[in-house]
């Protein structure tokens, strides 16, 4: 049997196997295991069986429009008139080509506008350099934070990778779509268009600009960036109206993955976690390595002098978000947050792409005192009804000894997402909640004060589910005094939305 | 690694800013290379007609770290631009250029140094977190003149 005949069958042998098929899968996808699935297959697979799978579902259009959304159940408060937007990932394939990450799909920001008791629903891709780019292309061009494409196009910064997917900032009569290692995306507060990457000043363009901005009762608002490859951060200042007021750059911010922060009326409060720069890697995400007896670094910077600083450690871990923050009289500082570890953010946003299930440890709710002049320490952490996530108070209490602060929380039996609104009482530890049950994932819920309120619990939450049972995504509001009530009002949209991340609110 | 990225784009500066006012494309001198090659540049993918395009040439592995053995200055008047090298022996070249679109002289770059002004490389080269490297960026220049083309990041 001559050489070429036996190739030839071989290759004939392979083809009818359907292992050439494969290969060429996961040479697109860049997938390293040997024999394994495409993200694509996987979660194909997946979703035929699991229908939490659906909150993982790449957006089927670019726009969306519901004119009038349905009720459901109960009515709108009067009262509760604006906009309330989110932003999330929401584009996650191209060309047969599933993205590794979560947090590598593009963002779609939608606006649901209450007025006069109906609410209208608009979803809008963020018409970013890379969606554009990869529309006209047709496939993915670039490498996420999770995901490696071949044959990438040329990236000459941060923002050709830039998925503007994470949250939304109404500031000076428009919005911005954030981000966190680059530009925010400005968009137009009623079409939902994209106008541009925003640039604050010449020597900004560019600049990360994270997703979780601060902003004090008089409309300032404050943010950061990180570049955690050269260990330094930028401080943003921003006047009510949109303006730079103050920037700055600070050295020696240990390479951590730093997210969210949290602010009192004197003070920025950073923590780097022990999720850190620490290799190289073909991805962002992999340059990132869990180190279980690196200390958190808690750095707290003074608004009215960025130089001056004070450091503290805390035990390992990684969060995401933060509650609120405030100073007593001694100057020392307490703040709530919602730690982990690494089992998320590393694994489980990649093995949700695929379909999987990653058992993940539970973020639960802590609480943090920073002593003057001592040390750092956990006063409290709250095992029960993790994990905690997406931690909300009533912004007027910003920089105040709050007593409340909002969760979503309670695990759901399939182990993927959360089924509950939680309130915290820090005062008395109870907790009051609302179950929307097992057909549900649960996502962040805001807090939107009633105006004239004067109770701190005086408001509505606000937020939207997934119900796995009628495939659609539901608009839930909530009297932010008696959760245990259930919703004031459910509504239902003719659709199911991907999973989204962070909102705001913009009163009428 | 964004630092060192600069601070060659800032050395290849210095080479054309020694550039007398740039009429046409010849350009300033460093090393005292003569020959009968030349090269013809073609840059496409020019968004703004202003400025200039600033561009430096280098002929080793070496210099292209450092300086360059020649650099040019040409005004942006068109959204394509050629800009010439002459009078060169033959051999292997590599061009970096940058797009100096406000006309301040110098290669823009935000706070933490990463370049705000449109640059490329010939070859069309990509670097990964700094500037392509010379094994990527280099051609060979060989008999009367060789047509090179390179395109805006």
């Amino acid at each position: 049997m001559g050489t070429e005949f036996s190739r030839r069958v071989a290759l004939q042998t392979l083809a009818a196997s359907g292992a050439i098929a494969a290969f060429g899968a996961l040479a697109s996808t860049g997938v390293n295991a040997f024999a394994q699935t495409s993200n694509f297959d996987s979660y194909a697979q997946s979703a035929k069986k699991n229908p939490w799978a659906l909150g993982w579902r790449s957006a089927g259009a670019a726009d969306l429009s519901t004119p009038e959304v349905k009720l459901i159940s109960g009515k709108i408060p009067a009262g509760l008139s604006g906009t309330f937007y989110r932003n999330g990932p929401a584009l996650f394939e191209r060309d047969g080509l599933r993205v590794n990450y979560w947090f590598d799909g593009d963002g779609m920001v939608h606006a649901y506008n209450l007025d006069g008791g109906k609410v209208s629903h608009t979803g809008k891709m963020v018409r970013t350099g890379k969606y554009l780019r990869e529309e006209k292309a047709g496939r993915f061009l670039v490498s996420g934070l999770g995901t490696k494409i071949d044959n990438p196009a040329p990236i000459t910064g941060p923002d050709d990778v830039n998925a503007a997917n994470t949250s939304i900032l109404p500031i000076g009569g428009e919005l911005l779509a954030l981000w966190e290692g680059g530009s925010a995306y400005r968009l137009d507060d009623t079409t939902l268009e994209t106008i541009g990457s925003n640039t604050w000043a010449p020597e900004l363009q560019g600049m990360p600009f994270s997703a979780h901005p601060k902003i004090e009762n008089d409309g300032t608002i404050w943010n950061f960036g990180q570049d955690f490859f050269n260990q330094r951060m930028i401080i943003y200042k921003i006047s009510a109206g949109g303006k730079l007021a103050g920037m700055r750059v600070l050295k020696n911010i240990p390479g951590g993955m730093i997210h969210d922060f949290c602010m009192t009326d004197k003070h920025l409060i950073f923590v780097a976690p022990s999720f850190r720069v620490t290799r190289k890697a073909d991805t962002i995400l992999g340059m990132f390595k869990w180190l279980p007896n690196q200390s958190q670094r808690v750095i707290v910077v003074e608004k009215d002098n960025l130089d001056n600083r004070r450091e503290y450690d805390l035990p390992p871990g990684f969060q995401f978000h933060y509650g609120n923050a405030w100073e007593d009289k001694s100057g020392d500082i307490r703040f709530s947050v919602c730690v982990g570890d690494n089992s998320f953010v590393e694994k489980g946003a990649k093995a949700l792409m695929r379909g999987e299930i990653f058992d993940t440890t539970p973020a639960r709710l802590a609480h943090v005192v920073l002593r003057k002049g001592g040390t750092a320490k956990i006063e409290s952490i709250l095992n029960e009804r993790a994990t905690h996530e997406f931690p909300q108070f009533n912004a007027r209490f910003t920089g105040q000894n709050a007593r409340y602060v909002y969760t979503v929380g309670d695990q759901a039996k399939t182990g993927v997402g959360q089924v509950s609104i939680l309130k915290h009482d820090l005062k008395t530890g109870n907790i009051t909640a609302h179950n929307y049950g097992e057909n549900s994932i649960v996502e962040e819920h805001l807090f939107i004060p009633r105006a004239g309120g004067i109770r701190e619990d005086d408001g509505w939450l606000t937020g939207t589910s997934l119900n796995l049972k009628t495939k659609a995504t539901r608009l839930n509001i909530l009297n932010a005094a008696r959760l245990e009530d259930g919703p004031l009002a459910v509504l239902e949209l003719p659709y199911a939305l991907p999973l989204g991340v962070h909102g705001a609110w913009k009163g009428a | 690694m964004k630092r060192e990225f600069k601070k060659i784009m800032m050395t290849m500066l210095l080479v054309s800013a020694s550039a007398a006012p740039a009429l046409a494309a010849e350009n300033s001198v460093k090393q005292g290379l003569s020959g009968t090659a030349s090269i013809t540049v073609t840059l496409t993918g020019i968004k703004d007609v202003k400025g200039s395009i600033q561009a430096g040439l280098f002929n080793s592995e070496d210099n292209y770290k450092g300086g360059g053995v020649r650099g040019a200055t040409v005004d942006v008047k068109a959204d394509t631009v050629i800009i010439n090298f002459a009078n060169l022996p033959d051999g292997d070249y590599a061009i970096k250029l940058f797009h100096d679109v406000d006309g301040n002289g110098k290669m823009n770059a935000n706070l933490f140094g990463m370049p705000t002004e449109p640059f490329a490389f010939s070859n069309n080269a990509v670097g990964k977190m700094g500037p392509a490297k010379w094994k990527d960026a280099k051609f060979t220049v060989s008999g009367s003149e060789t047509a090179h083309a390179i395109k805006l990041n």
